[in-house]
């Protein structure tokens, strides 16, 4: 059958006969509003995604400018000498009676509160602070001693 | 802009979330999509579900959709596919094999005749007919929605309007 045949079909009574036949009625309101009810969730997440991006491209600006930031004051930091030398305040860790040196009575010092049920600093770092940490300071003592 | 927006429009903006090019693109072709459910699905309620998911896959796809005309041919694909699957998940293939047509209005013969031929249709013809001359696609739309060449359209077509011409009660029209 030719296409002419098929455009005839159409405008003609046969096609009108199938339209008024087989055209489906109009949606059901109420599937027409669950339709719109299931696809509402879905839409606001769309409205809302541009947002959520802009939000993102803005914290990632924030992050890069931190980033800069950082990187320029920890290379200008190191710049000037790296890493911060022991300060009389990491050393004096092991100054247990406070007089501002570390020496044999710091050992003592130690050795005395932990008698005494006081212990202080695990200086030897074996986990637990006994008297080995008193030893521990006056082979410090002795050590510093010995290079000076 | 003053007329009514096209489907290509309605899409775009239901990508950005608009919840009233939504309503407008169900308006426009909810009905046609529901009949499509129907005819490949079991029950209605299959069908509405059926069309409910394809529409929510319209929402997901709405970005990245081309559409030239219609959506017609897209979403009769997408409805199509989901109703398939839903028969094929629920084992109902054989009872959905029976098409559900629009409901007989009483006395009416001749409607009832045509509707009892074109159920007689396979498939593939009974499809092409319908989306050609009922829901008025164009060939070349309806080749896209059927998955086929346009000679494979015209000639469904043509062997459909065969098989209708042999039923002695539609000789008179057909």
């Amino acid at each position: 059958m030719p296409s002419d045949d098929h455009d005839r079909f159409e405008g003609g009574e046969a096609g009108d006969a199938l339209r008024r036949v087989l055209t489906p009625p109009g949606l059901d309101p109420r599937v027409r509003e669950r339709l719109l009810d299931r696809a509402a969730p879905e839409l606001r997440r769309r409205r809302r995604a541009p947002m959520f991006w802009r939000l993102g491209a803005n914290a990632a600006v924030a992050a890069a400018i931190l980033l800069t930031t950082g990187m320029y004051v920890y290379f200008g930091w190191l710049a000037k000498g790296g890493a911060p030398r022991p300060t009389s305040n990491t050393v004096l860790t092991a100054d247990v009676n406070a007089d501002g040196v570390v020496d044999i009575l710091d050992a003592h010092a130690l050795a005395r509160a932990i008698d005494a049920g006081r212990p202080g600093r695990d200086l030897d770092a074996d986990g637990a602070i006994t008297r080995r940490d008193a030893d521990w300071i006056a082979d410090q003592v002795v050590r510093l001693g010995s290079a000076g | 802009m003053g007329g009514a927006r096209t489907d290509a429009e309605l899409v775009t903006a239901i990508a950005a979330g608009n919840d009233e090019a939504f309503a407008a693109l169900v308006d426009r072709h909810g009905a046609w999509g529901m009949s499509v459910a129907r005819r490949f699905s079991g029950n209605e309620a299959a069908a509405e579900d059926a069309l409910q998911e394809s529409l929510l896959h319209l929402i997901e796809r709405s970005g990245r959709l081309v559409i030239d005309e219609s959506v017609r041919p897209w979403l009769y694909a997408v409805i199509r596919n989901r109703t398939l699957a839903q028969r094929r998940d629920a084992s109902r293939t054989k009872a959905a094999e029976a098409i559900d047509l629009p409901a007989d209005p009483p006395g009416q013969d001749l409607d009832d005749e045509i509707r009892r031929a074109v159920a007689s249709l396979s498939e593939p013809l009974r499809e092409t007919l319908i989306l050609r001359i009922v829901d008025g696609l164009s060939v070349a739309e309806t080749a896209l929605a059927l998955g086929v060449p346009e000679g494979t359209v015209k000639s469904r077509l043509s062997a459909a309007l065969a098989a209708l011409r042999e039923h002695p009660a539609l000789r008179a029209i057909f």
